[in-house]
């Protein structure tokens, strides 16, 4: 069972959150502004927590920086302020993610589920050499396979040579010449379009939402990286 | 007693009616010249006649003088010398070809005493010697000097030829009147003081007027004048050798006439002067005079009357001494002083002349200081701070507007986000729900469809607000438009092919780089290939033509539209407009003008191209790449 505290001034969001989280595994706790979240953080031991920003009483961020000064617990932040700089402030702040309103159901769910399995399985993780984490994407070059959240992801041979590619060298932008040029070993001659294609695929597979990538990241008009933060 | 005997002498004068007109005048001034030209005709015989004694000596002698004299001039004697001179003596043969060439009637010899050179053999009876010279001239061929002698002889019929006859003639005439000629030498330059004294007399003075009259000539002040009309005569005397270059004795008669006449012009200009009382008074020096220190005397001297007491006197002498000791000081010190003020002068113009650039370049808080400066300067530098200051508060204004506006926006869309979140879920659920009535299903996904239209647009609502208002941070980085395009090919491909969209891309090998901001750059292409995806019609080709020219690079995209476009270009910019004119799709009109915003944001500039069906949209941007090879390869 896993403890899961929603937080949100507006109750109907907070219940659809909970139908949608309704689950065996999840024990849903409601809070209707930052205080009260705080207050229950001290009482129960959380494993992701859903926050809005634009709260009474507390705000978001500042319910955020009051539990992270206790607890490492994964948060997500739920806000209508969609501005890069809102993301940043509540990421720099301590949040592990940060979805904007008005979201899409599935997504938010598939996120709760990736911050959890970080969370509770982060210790399990085999550490070798031959394994390269980077966020939730594991990529186990001995046994050729990519996992995503601990979700084995099934990626054609070239996609898997790009991922290892980009993961070897995090946060180095590549150019899809240099790409086609590794990769497929061959001098890449207006086969750029080759690259894109398969980085498109690659990213709807190993993203959750493949529009607005975590790791992924496309640099337009320069390249693709893989961006570890 | 004299005196009056002038007047009576003047009276009669008049009475003869010689009156001071123009005619009269004239006509004396050349009367004067005449008589003046026969003058010295005389003077010259008499002259003449002085110079071969004819008064003290015999006729005789002076015409073997004259004829001498003649003879030579007539053979160049002269000529001969100058030969002796100019030749080395032993080479007579020029001195052959002279004599030959010149007449018969001329014998010579020349060379030393022992070695005497004889120009033909001659009868020393039949001629007469007239020229004689000698001197001591160096021998190349005994290297040293000899003396050499020269002699002319003329043949005796020569001397009595009919020339001499002319000649003589003349002599026994000059011989007969030499007393007359004296005379008349005397009474002739008599009268032409006479008339001379008349014209001096008329000058100023006019017909049927009282007192005296300046004419044109003498209202030019005398330092000017003077000088003038000295220029003139001597340019005229200087140049008689050149106009007249073909007779000595013309050159000297123009010359004299010349002198004679401008003599008389400028004593009777000094007369008229003189008279009018204008000869030190219409000089520069006069006037100017008249002009600065003569008001100042004047006010000196009416203070000098009115302080009639010793010691307001003595301070006045005082101040007057000490006046035109220092002034050469004053002076200085005035110099001096006025750099400063000029200095000053200059250092505020070129403050004010900053202000006006600065407020130019857009810079309001410029604020010019205005504490040193005086009168208009201190007045133009304060209006151009307070035309600062207006434009400052215009401009704040302006931009509190814009902000609030974009704010506004912002939260009105954050207010209607929290809402809408609740809306799509629930959508969602019951759409998800498991029910009978299909009713509630079909309303349930127009709901859903429709709930996500609004959020579309409340995302695109803040975007544009941003974009148009400038209320982004833009961060301009070189873009490589080669990898640009394969991206959004990458990311298009599978979804253009859905709809049957052939993707032709038409670029250069080489394409220079472009200034954008990635983000933002990206947003437009979204927004370009979201159109083409929603308004392209389908199984039809898709264009992006990508050129570079002048230094610019062009991305057109060009697509065949679905539905008919009966919109002015620029509209479809506007907000809110969408081409079809009906909102089935799924658009918020919001596309092109985001876009627009976010171009213009780069520094680039989107253009919208419609013919018939064809819809082009033209983004061109500065090419920060200028490569020699890019060129080459265009």
């Amino acid at each position: 069972m896993y403890n899961i505290l929603i937080c949100d001034d507006e109750k109907d969001i907070v219940k659809a959150l909970k139908i949608y989280l309704f689950n065996e595994e999840y024990n849903l706790f409601e809070a209707n502004d930052g205080r009260e979240a705080v207050n229950l953080a001290k009482k129960h031991e959380f494993h992701v927590i859903l926050m809005d920003v634009m709260m009474p009483h507390m705000d978001g961020i500042s319910a955020l920086a009051e539990i992270r000064k206790t607890s490492n617990v994964p948060i997500i932040m739920l806000s209508a302020k969609s501005e890069d700089t809102d993301k940043i402030l509540g990421l720099n702040v301590g949040a592990d993610d940060y979805v904007t309103k008005p979201f899409n159901p599935v997504e938010v769910l598939a996120r709760v589920k990736s911050q959890l399995r970080r969370y509770t399985q982060l210790g399990s993780l085999t550490t070798s050499d031959d394994v390269i984490v980077i966020g939730s994407i594991q990529l186990d070059d001995k046994e050729k396979k990519v996992r995503v959240d601990q979700n084995e992801v099934s990626l054609t041979p070239t996609e898997y040579e790009i991922l290892k590619l980009l993961m070897m060298n995090p946060n180095r932008v590549y150019s899809p010449k240099q790409i086609y040029e590794q990769v497929w070993d061959d001098c890449g001659f207006a086969s750029e379009n080759t690259v894109a294609v398969h980085i498109r695929h690659l990213r709807e597979k190993v993203e959750i939402n493949p529009s607005e990538p975590r790791f992924l990241k496309v640099v337009w008009g320069q390249g693709y990286k893989l961006e570890r933060n | 007693m004299e005196k009056n005997e002038v007047q009576e002498f003047k009276k009669e004068f008049k009475l003869k009616g010689l009156k001071y007109n123009q005619m009269n005048k004239s006509i004396m001034f050349v009367v004067c010249l005449i008589f003046l030209a026969i003058t010295i005709t005389f003077g010259a015989l008499v002259a003449t006649a002085f110079k071969y004694d004819m008064y003290f000596s015999t006729k005789k002698d002076a015409t073997e003088e004259i004829n001498r004299d003649v003879v030579c001039r007539d053979f160049y004697c002269d000529s001969i010398y100058d030969m002796m001179n100019a030749y080395s003596v032993e080479d007579y043969s020029n001195l052959e070809i002279l004599s030959s060439s010149h007449n018969e009637n001329l014998r010579f010899t020349i060379g030393t005493p022992t070695d005497l050179f004889q120009s033909d053999e001659f009868d020393l009876t039949k001629y007469t010697l007239v020229y004689e010279a000698s001197g001591y001239y160096y021998n190349y061929a005994i290297e040293n000097t000899q003396l050499h002698e020269g002699k002319v002889y003329i043949n005796n019929d020569y001397l009595t030829s009919s020339r001499f006859d002319i000649v003589n003639l003349g002599i026994d005439y000059l011989y007969k009147y030499k007393h007359m000629l004296i005379i008349g030498v005397i009474v002739l330059l008599c009268f032409d003081l006479w008339i001379y004294i008349w014209l001096l007399h008329a000058a100023g003075r006019r017909e049927n007027r009282e007192g005296y009259v300046m004419n044109a000539c003498s209202k030019i002040p005398l330092e000017i004048y003077f000088p003038l009309i000295c220029f003139a005569i001597f340019f005229l005397a200087a140049i008689s050798s050149d106009i007249l270059f073909f007779n000595y004795r013309l050159q000297v008669i123009f010359t004299i006439i010349v002198f004679v006449i401008g003599g008389m012009l400028v004593s009777i200009d000094f007369a008229i002067r003189v008279k009018t009382k204008t000869l030190f008074s219409n000089t520069l020096i006069a006037i100017m005079y008249r002009k600065t220190v003569y008001p100042i005397k004047l006010i000196v001297k009416k203070m000098w009357k009115e302080h009639t007491n010793l010691m307001n006197k003595l301070v006045i002498v005082y101040v007057l001494i000490g006046f035109f000791a220092v002034m050469p000081f004053i002076g200085a010190i005035v110099y001096l002083l006025l750099f400063a003020p000029l200095v000053y002068l200059a250092y505020i113009l070129m403050k004010l002349h900053e202000a006006t650039i600065q407020l130019a370049e857009g810079n309001l808080d410029y604020q010019v200081d205005t504490a040193k400066m005086i009168y208009e300067f201190k007045e133009s530098g304060e209006n151009l701070n307070s035309i600062a200051h207006g434009m400052n508060i215009a401009v704040e204004e302006r931009l509190k507007s814009e902000r609030f506006k974009t704010e506004l926006i912002t939260n009105v869309s954050h207010d209607i986000k929290t809402p809408l979140t609740s809306i799509i879920n629930y959508a969602d659920l019951i759409n998800k729900e498991e029910t009978e009535n299909e009713n509630i299903k079909e309303y349930s996904n127009i709901l859903l469809h429709h709930s996500e239209r609004l959020r579309k647009m409340s995302e695109d609502l803040i975007e544009v607000s941003k974009a148009t208002t400038g209320n982004l941070e833009v961060n301009l980085q070189p873009c490589q438009i080669d990898v640009l395009l394969s991206q959004i090919y990458g990311e298009y491909d599978s979804k253009m092919q859905e709809k049957g969209l052939d993707f032709i891309i038409n670029k250069k090998e080489y394409l220079p780089q472009i200034l954008a901001d990635s983000k933002y750059i990206w947003r437009v292409l979204d927004n370009m290939m979201n159109n083409i995806y929603k308004y392209a019609l389908e199984n039809t080709r898709v264009y992006i033509d990508v050129v570079h020219v002048d230094g610019k690079v062009s991305m057109i995209f060009k697509n065949i539209s679905k539905y008919p476009l009966n919109v002015d270009p620029q509209d479809l910019l506007a907000r809110f407009v969408r081409g079809d004119d009906s909102r089935h799709t799924s658009g918020s009109g919001l596309g092109l003008s985001i876009a627009n915003g976010l171009v213009t944001m780069q520094k680039g500039s989107l253009d919208i191209q419609i013919d018939g069906d064809l819809f082009k949209i033209v983004l061109l941007f500065d090419a920060i790449d200028k490569d020699d090879y890019t060129e080459f390869s265009m």
